[in-house]
């Protein structure tokens, strides 16, 4: 039961002087679609790179299916997607896909990446670079990238930022059919009716600790919004 | 208890640092008199070869100091904890301090011995490039801001850096020896009379006392300094 | 170990492909390790008598300037996009990403020196090549030893504010034995001395590379730990 779980135990994160988490604990279970809101420097994302293996933390435990999230045979479970596209821009799409295709160890990377690049419906600009992408387009490559290893977890931050209408429709169903299909996901965002309507459920961080943490199943948009004005920014 | 703390508690001790402060004092009150005028003059050489009395200890506290950085810098990749960063720290800025007097005792000397400030003598050659190294390794620390970052760069150049010591003085030593066949000896090859002897090993505590209450002062004033900025920082939050 | 192989191939050949793309960055960098030689010429006043005391020395400056112009920019490309951060989060070894730009760095520096060769042979009418098995020899030791340290200094200075600067400072202080054995070692060969004298140097340099191929292999995963 713990092999598509991710827990945190007194998770805490100096920065040098700067206390950036303290003590969270936070579990998703598998299959679990968790949605992280907050204001600006609540923390979310240092959970997140926590989570991810990117940051160490300075006290407590993270553990992502049933492992260390430092641990390597963790990383190839994880997909990330964050403001950075981590993409290459004098590669074209389809190489980019490919190489991190053959990162991942991916048995038929070109076929994975074609695959993808169908999904993401950039299959006629696999052979332009990335430098010469919109942003929207970008995006939409930069989630065909995260999920190249068909991850296990699947870690966003921010996703929508930044994302044409079209984009960010095609994105939603995307997130909606991955977590259909099992995957435990933790999105960060800042868009409530966004994050609600994908999420099964919602945490609330600010200034470092957790202050809310419950399903999102049949919770309305306004009465949300209502208690996230009153317990964040009071 | 952090651990950072326990290693505050240690140098906080005023009676150790006040014992290392004039015990160091005192040695060396004494190592200057046994040295510049206790011990015989030594034969065939000006009075100048009594410097030697300070450059070899000089030497041997910056190897000392170039050692902790190495020796932290194991510890922190292996421990993560920023007690060994602030050791390898304090351990490079005396590494550099006196290797810095090393050099400087050397060149006058030379001045005395050779007629001239710098010869490319392979021992001093060697503590040139040491110098460089490790004036680069504080540097590099002065260029990152994380800390956690800070420790891991600096850890992976200390250690590299110290490995890379003794190559150095073999390289120089063969490069010495096609450039200038002519091996310089100094005054501390030769067999040394029982006073001399005496005077150098007195210096060498004196030194050793030294570098150990500077060591002990600079490692509290890092830890302070640490622990001021998050407590002002604490309550500005 | 030949995932870590197969890995470091793969960030090689995307390393590559992004070289070829944008060819001048080869070109500027021969361009420049030429022009040492011949600013050199105009500082020491080469002829034939001082030439083959001098001209080791001079070839290898060149190559160490030029090689670390090309080391400064190898995890350059890694930095766009954040993409050091995603290889990081790749379950590839670290030590594939070390191995990649290691191998990077040396073909690079391998066809600089391809170019500056024949250019300083003419310029110096000196024949480098004169024993060319063995100065080819020496060639790949010091830019083993030389992009082994290089690469990982520049690994630690990409993320810094003063990049340009430190990576000299801190990369050639350490190099100074290899630049004193190899340097020792071309003159020992163009000079047409014992074998003895240059096999003891080629010796020196192989140990050079030994160890800090081990230890830099080793610790490169700590610079890439967390970013």
């Amino acid at each position: 039961m713990e092999k598509g779980r991710i827990e945190c135990r007194g998770v805490g994160k100096k920065f040098g002087d700067f206390t950036a988490l303290s003590d969270v604990d936070l579990t998703i279970d598998e299959g679990d679609f968790l949605v992280l809101f907050g204001p600006n420097g609540a923390g979310k994302t240092t959970l997140l790179k926590i989570l991810c293996g990117m940051v160490r933390p300075t006290s407590g435990t993270a553990r992502v299916g049933g492992a260390d999230s430092h641990s390597p045979a963790i990383r190839g479970k994880i997909g990330v997607i964050s403001h950075k596209s981590y993409l290459y821009d004098s590669l074209m799409a389809l190489e980019n896909l490919v190489f991190f295709g053959e990162m991942y160890g991916v048995a038929d990377p070109a076929g994975r990446a074609m695959e993808l690049l169908k999904t993401v419906e950039l299959e006629n600009r696999r052979d332009s670079v990335v430098r010469a992408f919109s942003r929207g387009m970008v995006q939409r490559l930069s989630i065909a990238r995260a999920l190249v290893a068909d991850p296990e977890f699947i870690f966003l931050d921010e996703p929508f930022t930044g994302l044409d209408h079209h984009s960010a429709l095609m994105f939603q169903s995307l997130l909606s059919a991955l977590h259909r299909r099992g995957k435990t996901v933790m999105m960060i965002t800042h868009d409530i009716p966004l994050g609600l309507a994908a999420s099964t459920r919602a945490a609330i961080l600010r200034g470092g600790r957790k202050i809310f943490d419950e399903s999102t199943l049949g919770t309305g948009v306004p009465e949300f919004m209502r208690m996230y004005v009153e317990r964040v920014e009071k | 208890m952090n651990p950072l703390e326990k290693a505050l508690r240690l140098t906080e001790h005023p009676a150790l640092r006040a014992g290392l402060f004039l015990a160091s004092a005192a040695s060396m009150l004494a190592a200057l008199y046994l040295s510049l005028v206790w011990a015989p003059a030594a034969a065939g050489e000006t009075e100048a070869y009594r410097i030697m009395y300070f450059h070899v200890p000089t030497a041997i506290m910056a190897y000392l100091g170039f050692f902790v950085v190495f020796a932290a810098s194991v510890g922190y990749l292996w421990k993560r904890n920023l007690v060994f960063d602030a050791l390898a720290r304090v351990g490079a800025e005396l590494g550099v301090l006196f290797c810095f007097l090393m050099l400087a005792t050397g060149m006058i000397w030379g001045k005395q011995r050779w007629g001239a400030w710098w010869l490319w003598e392979p021992r001093l050659t060697t503590a040139l490039i040491l110098l460089v190294i490790y004036v680069g390794y504080l540097m590099l620390r002065n260029s990152v801001d994380n800390q956690a970052v800070r420790a891991r760069y600096a850890a992976v150049f200390g250690i590299v850096g110290f490995i890379d010591v003794p190559i150095v003085h073999f390289a120089i030593k063969l490069w010495g020896n096609v450039m200038h066949p002519v091996v310089i000896k100094s005054a501390s090859d030769a067999g040394m009379p029982p006073e001399m002897m005496l005077a150098l090993r007195v210096s060498l505590l004196a030194f050793l006392l030294t570098f150990a209450s500077l060591f002990l002062l600079r490692l509290r004033l890092e830890i302070l300094a640490s622990t001021a900025s998050s407590r002002l920082s604490g309550e500005t939050r | 170990m030949r995932g870590i192989l197969r890995a470091a191939r793969a960030i090689l050949v995307k390393d590559m492909r992004t070289e070829l793309r944008s060819r001048e960055f080869l070109g500027n960098t021969f361009m420049f390790a030429l022009l040492v030689i011949v600013i050199f010429n105009f500082a020491f006043k080469i002829n034939a008598q001082n030439a083959p005391q001098l001209a080791s020395g001079i070839l290898w400056i060149a190559f160490l300037f030029a090689g670390t112009l090309g080391v400064g920019r190898s995890f350059q490309a890694e930095k766009e996009n954040d993409c050091i951060q995603a290889l990081a989060l790749s379950p590839v070894d670290r030590s594939a990403v070390f191995l990649a730009k290691l191998a990077g760095n040396l073909i690079f520096l391998a066809l600089v020196q391809a170019m500056v060769l024949p250019a300083f042979v003419v310029l110096y009418n000196l024949n480098v090549m004169e024993n060319f098995p063995m100065q080819a020899l020496v060639f790949l030791l010091g830019d083993v030893g030389f992009m082994t340290l290089g690469t990982l200094v520049a690994a630690l200075s990409a993320n810094l504010k003063a990049r340009e600067i430190l990576l000299p400072v801190l990369l050639l202080p350490l190099l100074t034995p290899l630049l004193i054995f190899a340097a020792a070692a071309t003159s020992a060969l163009i000079g047409g001395d014992d074998p003895a004298v240059y096999l003891s140097r080629i010796k020196f340099l192989a140990a050079f590379d030994l160890i800090f191929f081990v230890v830099s292999t080793l610790v490169f995963e700590y610079i890439m730990d967390e970013l």
